[in-house]
């Protein structure tokens, strides 16, 4: 560990991209990302299909395709997991990182009970006997709520709300660090997905552990996380306090996005939407990436990518209407 | 104002599938009560909402609705002609007038179809005009969705167009044949945020345009409040409540609305409020509890509630409740 012990962010990405190869060449599907958290707190990374934050997912686990390229660092515990060797990164991957993913039925094996689920994951990381592995695999799932008898169940037995839960269960059975939840509750409908952001929010205070919740859904986010990146055609174009992005958001996208949601007010019947289309990663514009959909759009934005802003600390947006260090865009009044 | 469509108890049980020796050795089929004797009236120019969670019989309803599935009991009848007893000369001459819009347009397209084939398919099958005819009327369709210009989406196939795109050819080709009726089964659950609302904007002003009449289904009660006049309320195969946007969700009435709503996350950190989660799970369909279907749930189940189904209620002219919790006016 380095120099300042318990002061280390438990995760910081620097300069981040990551390229995939597809028939029709490279897809840059996430480009110079920087951001950070710390122990405990819940990080939230929204934004629409395409933007690029299931590739930050990914990339962090490192489950990328192999003719992927990542640049950049990603520290985990001060300690830069992109150069680790593969054998070294298996033994954090799982352990110390784990992951929800958003389909519990083609993320469990169907021919495999619940309990051979644990017992690989448990003996995988951990040098302890099978009845160990089993105790430890009632106690994940007492936690999410669902009755250890099940552990001889079959994934088609349980209903989705369940097989959600026995996903966390099995991403948190070995207590790591940090956990990312990539559309946890996506597939869920809403009484079952209130169930389970409240399992995922009680267990996360008791297990003492980070969390990444990437998602579409900026209620559930507002819900759940304490910061939030806002990421556009691959790009962070936004990341602050939870506050700050609802209450003041800096990037004309945020904000777009933010009034486009059907909102539950009454009095409020006017659609707000943003125009187009959000763009196709194998043919970005030039410049800002949401220049062709900006209604703010000013002549530098297409012809370059805007720096990331620190208007505060901790607040970044990228975006030219902004300088560093004020909270003021250019145009304001 | 006229009743353009009236379903009656209207109900519809699946069969389940079971090997052929038990079918043989038992005389007792099983069900999957989808749609359990549902009544509701859309009027002309209106649209009703249908929310619900899935497996709660909207989309069962739906398509019973257009007769795309037979029902089980019951009638649904349009302009006061049942449809389930409809010739088969006729029910074609009806099909016109009744559309559906699919959920998911990349499935609902054939991708060797160019677009302007997939919205003109309608017109070919029920002979409407010269092929010229036909030709200039998809333009104009395709305009009208704001797909522009029209000569050059005409001739692109689905894959080269975004997820918006698609959904825009589905309601150009639902619409070409300018029905009355129109059943949107979650027209834009599959599609991003800031398209969501440039199609439902785009529904509505169709709507306006065409004279149309929409059954609009939806599990996001959110979006019903920008398109719908009425909601209906789907449990487990029935209609728990209806009522206008507003009456539903400042002062819902049914137990399971309450949950429901409850359940809505907020985009607003500032408001966040009391969740009210239903216990366990919804039951299987197969085998409906006795009484109210949401009594083994229900926090507030009474002793009658286990014994009997509950009467719909008439609360207002715009409201219904069929809750044991509540007494005819």
């Amino acid at each position: 560990m380095r120099p300042g012990g318990d002061f280390v962010k438990l995760l910081k990405l620097e300069n981040v991209s990551v390229k995939y190869k597809t028939r029709e060449g490279w897809v840059l599907a996430a480009e110079d990302v920087n951001i950070s958290m710390e122990k405990q707190e819940t990080l939230g990374i929204v934004g629409e299909s395409g933007c690029g934050k299931s590739t930050l997912g990914n990339a962090i686990l490192g489950i990328l395709p192999r003719e992927t390229i990542v640049d950049g660092k990603i520290f985990f515990n001060g300690e830069d997991i992109i150069s680790l060797p593969r054998k070294k990164f298996r033994m954090i991957r799982g352990k110390d990182i784990s992951m929800i993913f958003q389909d519990p039925m083609t993320s469990l094996n169907p021919v495999m009970k619940l309990k051979h689920h644990f017992i690989e994951t448990i003996l995988t990381h951990k040098d302890v006997s099978k009845e160990e592995a089993l105790n430890m695999a009632e106690k994940a799932l007492t936690d999410v709520g669902i009755n250890a008898d099940r552990l001889n169940d079959y994934p088609f037995q349980l209903s989705g709300g369940m097989r959600q839960r026995v996903m966390i269960a099995l991403a948190l059975v070995l207590n790591p660090k940090l956990v990312i939840a990539d559309e946890p509750t996506t597939s869920l409908d809403v009484i079952v997905q209130a169930q389970i952001l409240n399992i995922l929010k009680g267990l996360q205070k008791e297990y003492n552990m980070g969390m990444i919740l990437i998602t579409h859904d900026l209620g559930v986010v507002a819900e759940v996380a304490d910061n939030i990146g806002v990421m556009y055609g691959g790009h962070l174009v936004e990341y602050s306090t939870k506050m700050n992005i609802y209450k003041d958001p800096k990037h004309p996208y945020t904000k777009a996005l933010l009034e486009s949601i059907p909102n539950t007010d009454i009095n409020d019947r006017e659609l707000t939407f943003i125009e187009g289309y959000p763009p196709d990663l194998m043919s970005v514009p030039e410049g800002c990436r949401f220049s062709d959909r900006c209604p703010k759009v000013m002549d530098i934005c297409k012809s370059s990518t805007p720096p990331d802003i620190f208007i505060e600390e901790n607040r970044l947006v990228k975006c030219w209407l902004y300088k560093e260090g004020s909270a003021q865009s250019a145009n304001d009044n | 104002m006229q009743t353009i469509i009236k379903a009656r108890d209207l109900t519809k049980h699946f069969p389940v599938k079971e090997p052929l020796l038990k079918k043989l050795l038992t005389k007792e089929r099983k069900y999957v009560h989808a749609v359990n004797g549902i009544d509701f009236d859309i009027m002309e120019n209106q649209t009703l909402g249908l929310v619900g969670e899935s497996g709660s019989g909207k989309t069962t309803t739906g398509r019973l609705c257009l007769r795309l599935l037979d029902a089980t009991r019951g009638e649904v009848s349009y302009f006061g002609k049942n449809i389930f007893e409809l010739e088969k000369e006729s029910l074609r001459k009806l099909r016109k007038e009744i559309q559906i819009i699919f959920q998911d347009p990349l499935a609902a397209l054939n991708p060797y179809m160019k677009v302007g084939e997939a919205v003109r398919h309608p017109l070919d099958i029920h002979k409407i005009g010269t092929p010229k005819q036909r030709y200039e009327k998809v333009l104009e369709m395709l305009t009208k969705v704001n797909l522009e210009p029209a000569e050059d989406f005409y001739s692109r196939y689905p894959r080269e167009l975004s997820g918006g795109q698609r959904q825009r050819i589905v309601i150009a080709r639902a619409l070409i044949t300018e029905p009355k009726f129109v059943v949107a089964d979650e027209a834009v659950a599959m599609l991003d945020v800031s398209v969501r609302s440039q199609l439902l904007e785009l529904m509505i002003q169709l709507k306006k345009e065409m004279n149309l009449t929409y059954l609009f289904i939806t599990h996001d009660l959110a979006t019903t409040k920008y398109i719908c006049d009425k909601i209906a309320v789907m449990y487990l195969g029935n209609i728990v409540e209806t009522g206008s946007f507003e009456e539903i969700y400042t002062n819902p009435m049914h137990p399971y609305t309450k949950a429901l709503i409850s359940a809505v996350p907020e985009a607003d950190p500032e408001k966040q409020k009391e969740k009210i989660i239903p216990g366990g799970e919804v039951p299987n369909p197969i085998d409906l509890p006795e009484g109210c279907p949401f009594h083994p749930r229900c926090s507030e189940a009474k002793e009658i509630c286990k014994r009997e189904f509950p009467d719909t209620i008439k609360v207002s002219d715009t409201r219904n409740v069929s809750c044991h919790l509540y007494k005819n006016a």
